[in-house]
């Protein structure tokens, strides 16, 4: 037991599981530009209907095609190849939105460093075991084996005083299920888990839907009919 | 029923299933509207890294709606990183590929057209003419496979079987080859047997944890906690750090050594020296247990052959050559290396060294050391991985609880596949080897082939394999569950090239856009984790089970059905010489797909031993429980051999367990008496990989890198990854949590350097080396601090393809490309 | 107000399941779903803030006969967004 009692410097600070919905949910993603489910894979003809193509560059996924037409290439000979290349690395319809540019030779700009989001607002989660993002800086934050600063604010004997949501209580429990008096030396680094949110748009729209979502689409249904 | 009992329902029903206890039917469906109907809640592991933690999973109206950290698997106990955290949404990015899409011009395929959407017949059709053409013109060794550490075991099976069985080609190769093939060349030279002997209780079990370029608290976070807990919770424990540039580990090392780049040759050997000088030796256990070998020097740098580099190197044509040595002759050769010469070498001071030093010398200090990357992208990653060895075999601190040498996985099952399957151009199942004729003979039989079926030379190799795509020597090539156009070296001088090659057919395999769709001919949807019934295998021998849960999108499919599927389009005929199905008439106008997957083994279960509270897509559409024949069909390749794996069904009910499985028990430290039931009584420890059962301690000198800096490129550039993406980031960036929190690619590097070439904290700038250049921004306050001349860049991000510019070297003994070394400069862009 | 709710795996001897099931139960904040045959019991507990919710976690492994607990779930949301759902 004498193991357990460790000393404060040691305990792990993480974010409190209770999420304050005082944020709106994000906005609920926009559909994805695929057709309807399509039929059967092993049929006999092509899907109909290029949805992904026409709409490709609004979704981001298929750009459209610009290209020029080029003749045959010809690789080996190394007079040709920067030629060929070239030709190779016209747009073909397909970008990974990750990428953002249908070229795969020409390397872009990087997008300046963003800020990181430090209103302090606690964001909705996504489902009642997601770690907290973190709602504000951490720059120069020590966390190490002598002193942890996240703790300084969100542990249980502090958040009084300084209104920060305290650890959660699963991070009072070792790797064998006991209960412990004070946080498991095994959720001592906090951005294991818990990680800042910075200034930027995702690339890529994302479809999932949470328990509370799937539920309310529910119970829109049976009014509508 | 209000709020509060529905949310008291669904923390009953998630730890109901985590518990496997049925809840009666008034808590399962409580409320008569149906509004509120329960979760489903179901084990499978992780996506990501080689931890191979266990997650629950948690389904509504058929999408994954939440998941956590397993409270009863034994690898994460509840934790998750925040990656596995975020798997809900991994497979929600909107950009789902959902059709086969195909270059074409007017309607027909063309490799200059634009991509259409095709069927699946339209797909397998081109695919088949295509393959058929490169076989008829130039036979076998014109057709290749790219696969992953990322397939599940039966799709790492069902390839090799098509492959070298099929379509006899020994052409199929793992990105396993890119992340643990020095590691596997290492255990196989001297134990015998691939893969580690211990397992993660170690950590629980060592008195100092020693990581040799592995950064655990971004790469393997689970395992990282467990290293806390240990450390924290047991004051007197040691935790030493290595690595060329300060990272995540430093916060919680007791020993930080920050070494030039390739200087951990000299460090090992300094340390195989002081043992040896210091009376650390544990003489009975060498004598009884220890062969002693010295291996030839002056190997190449796996280059292609007209490379200065390898015209120039001696024994490039015998890297793994080595003689027979005594202690004593092995004593001499580590004696140059003392203390004064492994600080010089690594700059690391020397009380640091010597402190190293101490924890392996002193008998009464259990020692486990981890190696990942750092050790196995390095052109002397082999050797690395054997001196390594060296210091846990003078001591004889092996095989027991707390000591342990330990190579981590990067992938999720690049053991359970890629290694113990045998997805390498050299291997076949449980360790066995093309050139063996013996294991050819037993793999034919098995499979009821005729002798001679499978090819016996290796086939291409990763790297080797966009060489001979660039010079049109391989033609028809998938690549399956893997983004290597991101993750090869040398983008612009082989891999590019070798995609774009008018010669060449690529069809890619994939469930999002990525940038090798991009440079592909056809691209196959791809369905990926709980969208198909799985099977991964973790860096500590655990296999684990997963069932499917929902269904993939639009006409994705997973790359079982794939690889099955198109097995169907090619009668024997079409594949195999006349002379070959003389042997084996029955199989004439047969399909592949007959001689491989209706063998009477694969198709062996009916699909009534479905569960049948879960779907199944493959099993529907086959007629059969493919992944239930073919595990069984693969495990008998292992069973009674030191690789056995537990029935089928068992693995769906546990949260995995570690082979050799053998009456029911896993086996949790191989090669000691009483821990590992293949191991004789009496003999206290047995290596029965090898036919004397001794393990070969390897004698190897330091030797320089391929490229290091020099005037024109002053620094040394290191790639790796950060802990919130996950490789090629095409999963973990379309999570928008996981991409808020690192959105995009940087470059670590030192203030001062910064300052001297007038740049500041994201200034943007030019990385160039010999190969190419990309963009990216300055970081100077990170979590990751070069030293002065050393840069470091992680690739997890397609728009800065950071690949273009390493070199394509690789270990001449495992060919894995060392990204860890290679020359550049940054230019104020 | 807040509504915290844990998910708790308890395991007891399969002879004990029941005693230990109705001594669960009887404490505050506690219910026990269901039982298994092999002595596994599915415990959730509610409280109304989280030092309440950690007491109460702490009593589990404390009754006579529970072998051990794991925390396997926790949830915990603001009074006002509980109601019917219908919102």
């Amino acid at each position: 037991m004498d193991r357990r009692i460790l000393a404060p410097l040691l305990l792990a600070a993480l974010l409190s599981a209770c999420s304050k919905r005082d944020e709106p949910p994000p906005a609920p993603p926009a559909p994805a530009p695929q057709a309807a489910p399509a039929p059967a894979p092993s049929g006999p003809e092509a899907t109909p209907g290029n949805v992904m193509l026409s709409e490709g560059k609004e979704s981001g996924a298929l750009a459209g095609a610009a290209g020029t037409t080029g003749g045959p290439t010809n690789f080996g000979d190394p007079s040709t190849d920067s030629e060929a290349l070239a030709l190779a690395d016209r747009p073909s319809g397909l970008v990974d939105a990750l990428r953002g540019t249908p070229s795969l030779m020409q390397e872009p700009r990087p997008p300046e460093l963003a800020n990181t989001e430090n209103k302090d607002v606690r964001r909705t989660r996504s489902y009642a075991m997601q770690p907290p993002t973190i709602p504000h800086k951490t720059d120069n934050y020590q966390v190490d084996k002598y002193a942890n600063k996240c703790l300084t604010c969100h542990s249980r004997s502090r958040t009084e005083e300084s209104q920060a949501p305290p650890v959660s209580i699963t991070h009072y429990t070792d790797r064998s299920g006991n209960f412990l008096a004070q946080i498991s030396p095994r959720r001592y680094f906090c951005e294991q888990c818990h990680v800042v949110q910075l200034e930027v748009k995702p690339l890529v729209a994302n479809t999932f839907q949470d328990v509370d979502t799937l539920l309310k689409q529910q119970q829109a249904k049976p009014r509508e009919q | 029923m209000d709020r509060r009992e529905f949310i008291k329902l669904t923390a009953a029903s998630a730890t109901a299933s985590i518990g496997g206890v049925p809840l009666p039917a008034s808590a399962q469906a409580p409320l008569a509207s149906g509004e509120m109907t329960k979760l489903n809640w179901s084990k499978a592991p992780c996506r990501f890294c080689g931890t191979g933690c266990g997650v629950a999973v948690a389904v509504k109206d058929g999408r994954v709606v939440a998941t956590h950290g397993d409270p009863e698997a034994e690898v994460n106990r509840g934790v998750n990183c925040v990656k596995g955290y975020f798997l809900s949404k991994i497979m929600y990015g909107e950009d789902r590929l959902k059709q086969p899409l195909l270059r074409m011009k007017d309607g027909k395929y063309d490799k200059n057209g634009e991509f259409a959407p095709i069927s699946w017949d339209q797909a397998f059709d081109i695919m088949a003419q295509k393959w058929k053409e490169v076989l008829k013109a130039k036979g076998p060794t014109a057709v290749g496979m790219f696969g992953s550490g990322q397939w599940t075991v039966w799709e790492g099976y069902a390839a090799v079987k098509l492959m070298k069985a099929g379509f006899r080609s020994n052409n199929l190769d793992p990105n396993a080859r890119h992340c643990m093939a020095s590691a596997a060349a290492g255990f196989i030279r001297t134990f015998g047997m691939d893969e580690p002997m211990g397992c993660y209780d170690d950590i629980e079990n060592a008195d100092a944890i020693v990581l040799w370029g592995s950064n655990m608290a971004e790469m393997h976070p689970i395992l990282w906690t467990r290293i806390t807990d240990r450390r924290l919770s047991n004051p007197e424990v040691k935790v030493a750090v290595l690595s060329t540039f300060e990272h995540r580990c430093y916060d919680l090392a007791d020993i930080a050594l920050t070494f030039t780049p390739q200087s951990d040759l000299a460090i090992l050997n300094y340390i195989a020296n002081y043992i040896i000088a210091n009376k650390g030796v544990n003489t009975d256990f060498v004598n009884r247990h220890v062969n002693f070998r010295i291996g030839n020097a002056d190997i190449g740098y796996g280059l292609r052959p007209d490379h200065p580099l390898q015209q120039k190197a001696k024994n490039a044509a015998d890297p793994g050559g080595s003689k027979s040595a005594t202690f004593e002759e092995f004593a001499a050769f580590v004696k140059p290396f003392d203390l004064a010469y492994a600080a010089k070498m690594s700059g690391v001071a020397p009380e640091r060294l010597e402190a190293l030093a101490k924890l392996y010398a002193d008998p009464k200090v259990k020692v486990v050391s981890f190696f990942t990357m750092g050790f196995n992208q390095h052109t002397r990653g082999v050797w690395c991985s054997h001196l390594l060895y060296n210091l846990h075999l003078l001591t004889g601190k092996i095989s027991q609880p707390g000591n342990s040498p330990f190579s981590l996985t990067g992938q999720p099952s690049a053991c359970g596949t890629a290694r113990e399957v045998g997805t390498f151009s050299h291997r076949l199942p449980a360790d066995m080897v093309v050139t063996n004729p013996k294991h050819r003979e037993l793999a034919e039989k098995i499979w009821k082939l005729p002798a001679g079926t499978v090819p016996d030379k290796p086939g291409f190799h990763a790297v080797l394999q966009n060489r001979m795509l660039h010079d049109g020597k391989l033609n028809a090539y998938w690549v399956m569950c893997n983004n290597n156009m991101q993750a090869g070296a040398n983008i612009n001088g082989e891999g590019w090239p070798g995609y774009r090659n008018p010669a060449n057919f690529i069809v890619v395999s994939d469930a999002y856009p990525t940038v090798t769709t991009m440079a592909a001919d056809l691209v196959l949807p791809t369905a990926m984790w709980v969208e198909k019934e799985g099977a991964y295998g973790n860096a500590e021998r655990r296999t684990q089970f997963w069932h499917q849960l929902v269904q993939a999108p639009g006409d994705a499919r997973s790359d079982l059905w794939q690889l099955m599927e198109f097995s169907k389009r090619f009668k024997m005929e079409e594949v195999w010489p006349a002379e070959l199905l003389d042997k084996m008439p029955a199989y004439r106008g047969k399909t592949l797909f007959d001689v491989l997957y209706r063998n009477g083994q694969v198709d062996a279960f009916p699909n009534t031993q479905l569960d049948a509270a879960y779907d199944n897509v493959e099993a529907k559409h086959f007629g059969f429980y493919a992944q239930k024949g073919l595990f069984e069909e693969y495990a008998s390749f292992g069973r009674g051999h030191g690789h056995d794996l537990a029935p089928f069904d068992t693995y769906h009910q546990v949260r995995g367990l570690r082979w050799p499985v053998v009456d029911g028990k896993e086996t949790r430290w191989r090669y000691r008496e009483g821990m590992d039931p293949y191991v004789k009584p009496g003999s206290g420890f047995q290596f029965y990989g090898q036919p004397d059962g001794k393990a070969i301690a390897f004698a190897f000198p330091y030797e320089p890198p391929a490229e290091g800096p020099d005037e024109e490129y002053p620094f040394w550039l290191v790639t790796g990854r950060v802990l919130e993406h996950w490789h090629s980031g095409s999963m973990t960036r379309r999570v928008p949590e996981l991409y808020r929190a690192f959105p995009n690619a940087v470059v670590f590097m030192h203030p001062d350097d910064a300052k001297k070439l007038g740049l500041r904290r994201g200034s943007a700038v030019k990385l160039v080396s010999r190969r190419g250049e990309m963009m990216t921004r300055v970081e100077t306050r990170g979590r990751d601090k070069p030293p002065p001349g050393v840069v470091f860049v992680p690739w997890f991000d397609a728009s800065q393809l950071i690949n273009k510019l390493t070199l394509d070297a690789t270990d001449p003994i495992s060919f894995q490309t060392d990204f860890k070394k290679c020359g550049c400069k940054v230019v104020k862009a | 107000m807040e509504l915290h709710v844990a998910g708790v795996l308890a395991r007891a001897r399969p002879l004990d399941t029941e005693t230990v099931a109705a001594r669960i139960s009887s404490l505050p904040g506690a219910e026990v779903h269901a039982t298994s045959a092999d002595g596994k019991l599915v415990v959730t507990l509610e409280a109304s803030d989280a030092p309440m919710l950690s007491e109460r976690l702490a009593r589990i492994p404390l009754v006579a006969g529970v072998l051990s607990a794991v925390l396997v779930y926790q949830h915990c949301e603001e009074e006002e967004d509980m109601g019917d759902g219908s919102t």
